[in-house]
């Protein structure tokens, strides 16, 4: 009588229908559910042969893991990405690559898996201070080089650093403006951010003001927010406003340096009427150098920078330890501009 | 003859400027199956949904067990004791027998805090309630509704009706989508629900139906009652069809 | 009966709902340690089981609130808000680590219980209730922090080993939050079958009329699962903040998404009604480890989401299907 009653759905149905008898009906739907649950145990050995190894093993090619705390649809990390891929082809071995959008606790995850699959090295980026210092310990403990890109953090315990010194990128821009004596004691320069007060705005000002200060340059940081049209919008009625005044303009920000000839075509300034310098990684910003709107734009270096620090990784883990960190930037001007949009436009159509 | 249970006095309703009941009386007694009859639109269901609290009444009064109460909503009409039986039973197809039939008064057992479902007593009723009802297959109380056929769905929401002492029963067409074995089964239910001291309420469109179960024939026509007391086992079908449509001799 | 026990044991089984997601799991598990075996090491599973527990949470009480027939979308945002106000106060120097943990659940409590009376008295689809909340949270969080997250290493409290300390059984590192996420799997698994509570929530996703006809208080009864939601989800939040030594006021952002994928992979039905807590768990476990996995066998990292999305859609045609099989007997 129990087992009658803990007969399942499909004898169930059986059950009710009224005319089949009881144990044929419950046999032939348990028949089909077992042949079901089959068809599915052999799709899925499907999918698991997929997966298996198709090489005698994955122990020859040395694994490396490139962990990006930046967006997919980010287009600037893209080029990063790009250089990855071109460092395994080139050396041989197996660069295992993720983006994980600002989310700590993944990209923490991430940097684990690396550990527990026995990276030979690791190269990611900081998505904020602090968060990565526990996971280089446990990477370290297990013999396992990290090198940070893009995004430093000092106190991390990373074994070197490659990417941008935003100090240093703001000096060189001050120091381009006055080395073409576009600025000079007591002039004022205009300097537009997309976030006042990030940290990559306040790095570059440090690295400013090394230059402007004792030469006695004033400047202005002004808010220009992070989208496009109200970019546009704001730099405009500050340019009306101050034309006069403004002596040349620093870029703080990728956006706002790419915005420079549409807000000059709007408050009718010609293009090459006032010295632009700033960030240029986007094709707006290299097309406004060709044509001259801009004098020279700061190139991030991208596929530099993931291929030379997955170099160092490799390096590191053979047991030559980096003493130094790398700091990339190309500022680059009219001549080589063609080069840098080619690049970017090129992997916009890969 | 047997007390009065329910009496609807005077009831008016509008919608709009259409007026769907006008100055309707109906009494249901105890241990009563009264038939309400009616052509589309006569106003069977508005009727029908004042007493069981989802319409308000614009005029008119209730009165249960000789006093006046107020229906303001199906709470209230619950407490009352009155259920209402739907086209659709008013079923959770994803639960099963024994916790539809309980739903909103689950036993519990053990500490207040843990708030622990007697699954036994539930399935224990429910075993017997289902029999009672007539439903002679042995369906575990664990079926989830789903599984079940239209008319043995109306038969749980019939027995829980019953189990629930509500004193009155209504059902709303309920043949209305069910076949002919199962349409048996629920005349079979109504029958038993009010030998075992239910009254009911059996509304319907189609009277031949309804004269296989009910004890009184009410007729309603454009919102006016235009016959009470028929008894059908002294009357035929064409005499009260003709009632409904609009002949008005009060047939003997 | 010729059937054996042990067959119509077996039968019982596969008649499950969450048999389904069930082989899922275990051909995923298969699927990766063929290609990549350090994805069962003790190392990795640990590093799985670390943050499971962060979402698994979010996903029980979201179980029951979709069981109930609504979606909570403030998840990510609660996730994210609730740690920012415990830090914030701790860091501002206003009041102990505790209390600002209190703070932050009872900010939680009310968040939930806007969006339920919202919900429930309104009348306007959780969906749309929760999608401002999202934005308001969000907001919020962002306002009072300029974006800047909030320092965590500097504190030492007792608070913070109870929520997420760490532990050793053999070379397994564990986390206490695992232990609270099967204590809360347990406790909410008991509510869901067991309790008169459990049934009034079935019945207000199955047929909320239904139940409100027998005197179901279902209005009252989702605002509490709307509460739920959000303090678990706020605590999972400080949890994560703890433990990741983060306080980012973008912590949690399309977790919502993620968790709501999690639930519905393991059988609870997105119109309401119907789901268990077991599969909410083998959801959760489904799609952290499809995560774990493909960063550790090298998916490239652009192809991620294909492999994500493609899991999920395979699991609701999959569902879909064994739903029409269950029904084809009525």
């Amino acid at each position: 009588m129990r087992t009658l009653v803990r007969l399942n759905y499909a004898a169930r149905f059986g059950l009710l229908s009224e005319s089949v008898s009881r144990q044929s009906a419950a046999a032939a739907k348990g028949k089909a559910i077992l042949k079901t649950m089959g068809l599915f145990l052999l799709f899925l050995g499907t999918i698991a042969a997929f997966f298996a190894p198709v090489v005698s093993s994955a122990a020859d090619k040395a694994i490396y893991y490139w962990v990006s705390h930046g967006s997919p649809t980010d287009p600037v990390w893209t080029y990063f990405l790009q250089g990855a891929e071109q460092w395994g082809k080139d050396t041989g071995n197996d660069v295992r690559t993720s983006f994980h959008s600002g989310d700590v606790p993944s990209q923490q995850e991430a940097v684990r898996a690396a550990i527990s699959a026995k990276a030979r090295g690791i190269v990611t980026s900081t998505p904020d201070p602090g968060s990565l210092t526990k996971v280089i310990a446990d990477a370290h403990a297990a013999g396992i080089p990290v090198i940070i890109m893009n995004t430093e953090d000092k106190t991390s315990g990373r074994d070197a650093y490659v990417g941008g010194d935003n100090v240093a990128i703001g000096h060189r821009w001050a120091q381009y403006l006055v080395d073409h004596n576009f600025v000079k004691k007591g002039d004022f320069v205009w300097m537009p951010v997309e976030v006042p007060g990030a940290t990559y705005q306040t790095l570059e000002t440090q690295g400013i003001d090394t230059v402007f200060k004792p030469l006695g340059v004033t400047y202005e940081i002004t808010e220009a927010k992070l989208d496009q049209a109200e970019i546009i919008t704001r730099m405009s009625d500050y340019l009306t406003a101050n034309h006069s005044k403004i002596k040349a303009i620093i870029g703080l920000g990728d956006l706002v340096t790419g915005s420079i000839k549409r807000v000059f075509d709007q408050v009718k300034v010609k293009a090459g009427e006032i010295p632009v310098v700033g960030w240029g990684n986007s094709t707006d910003t290299a097309q406004e150098v060709l044509d001259g709107y801009v004098n020279a734009a700061m190139w991030q270096d991208p596929q530099a920078t993931s291929y030379l620090a997955l170099s160092i990784a490799a390096m590191t883990a053979s047991g030559i330890p980096p003493g130094f960190d790398v700091s990339v930037g190309t500022l680059y001007e009219k001549d080589k501009a063609a080069t840098y949009l080619k690049i970017m436009e090129g992997s916009a159509h890969k | 003859m047997a007390e009065e249970l329910v009496r609807m006095e005077h009831i008016n309703k509008f919608f709009g400027r259409v007026q769907a009941l006008n100055d309707v009386t109906l009494s249901v007694r105890r241990n009563e199956i009264v038939g309400l009859l009616g052509d589309n639109g006569a106003g069977k269901s508005t009727l029908i949904k004042i007493l069981s609290g989802a319409i308000r009444a614009d005029s008119g009064d209730i009165y249960i067990d000789g006093g006046k109460v107020d229906i303001r909503n199906t709470t209230d009409a619950i407490a009352q004791g009155i259920e209402t039986i739907y086209q659709d039973s008013a079923l959770v197809t994803q639960l099963s027998i024994a916790r539809n039939l309980f739903l909103g008064r689950e036993p519990v057992k053990g500490p207040r805090l843990l708030d622990r479902l007697d699954q036994n007593a539930m399935n224990e009723v429910a075993r017997r309630l289902l029999k009672q009802v007539g439903i002679t297959k042995e369906i575990p109380p664990t079926t989830p509704i789903s599984a079940l056929s239209g008319g043995e769905r109306q038969a749980v929401a019939i027995a829980r009706a019953m189990h629930f002492e509500s004193n009155l029963i209504i059902l709303d067409e309920p043949t209305n989508n069910l076949g002919v074995d199962e349409t048996k089964g629920v005349l079979r239910f109504v029958r038993s629900a009010r030998d075992s001291g239910h009254s009911c309420i059996f509304i319907a469109h189609n009277i031949y139906h309804v004269f296989q179960v009910v004890d009184r024939i009410v007729v309603l026509r454009r919102g006016k009652k235009v016959a009470d007391d028929i008894d059908p086992k002294q009357t035929t079908i064409e005499a009260v069809e003709s009632i409904i449509t609009g002949m008005t001799i009060t047939p003997p | 009966m010729r059937d054996g026990t042990l067959i119509s044991f077996l039968r019982s089984l596969i008649a499950r709902p969450e048999f389904g997601p069930f082989v899922l799991l275990i051909g995923e598990i298969v699927a990766f340690t063929m290609r990549s075996p350090a994805f069962l090491s003790a190392g990795n599973i640990s590093n799985s089981l670390a943050f499971t527990p962060e979402l698994g949470m979010i996903a029980l009480g979201m179980t029951l609130l979709m069981i109930s027939g609504e979606f909570d979308l403030s998840v990510g945002s609660v996730f994210g808000f609730a740690p920012i106000v415990m830090w914030t106060f701790y860091n501002a120097h206003i009041t102990s680590l505790e209390v600002g943990f209190l703070i932050a659940m009872a900010i939680a409590a009310v968040t939930g219980f806007v969006n339920g009376w919202l919900v429930t008295r309104l009348k306007i689809p959780s969906f749309l209730v929760t999608l401002g909340m999202l934005l308001v949270v969000r907001g919020i969080a962002l306002y009072i922090t300029s974006g800047f997250p909030q320092r965590t290493w500097a504190a030492n409290s007792p608070l913070m080993a109870i929520i997420v300390g760490e532990f050793s059984i053999g070379e397994l590192r564990i986390h206490t939050s695992l232990l609270w996420f099967i204590l809360f799997a347990i406790i909410l698994g008991y509510v869901l079958t067991q309790s008169k509570v459990g049934n009034w929530i079935q019945a207000a996703g199955g047929n909320p009329e239904a139940a409100r006809a027998r005197g179901v208080r279902v209005s009252r009864t989702k605002i509490l699962l709307f509460i739920l939601t959000a303090v678990l989800s706020a605590y999972a939040g400080v949890t994560s903040s703890i433990r990741v030594s983060a306080a980012n006021p973008n912590s949690g952002t399309q977790y919502e998404l993620e968790v709501i994928a999690m639930v519905v992979i393991g059988g609870t039905a997105l119109t309401g009604g119907r789901g268990t807590i077991i599969g909410t768990v083998i959801g959760v476990l489904i799609l952290r480890m499809m995560r774990n996995g493909i960063v550790l066998i090298g998916v490239p990292g652009l192809a991620y989401n294909i492999f994500i999305g493609a899991i999920i859609l395979g699991m609701m045609a999959l569902h879909s299907w064994l739903e029409r099989r269950h029904h084809a007997g009525t």
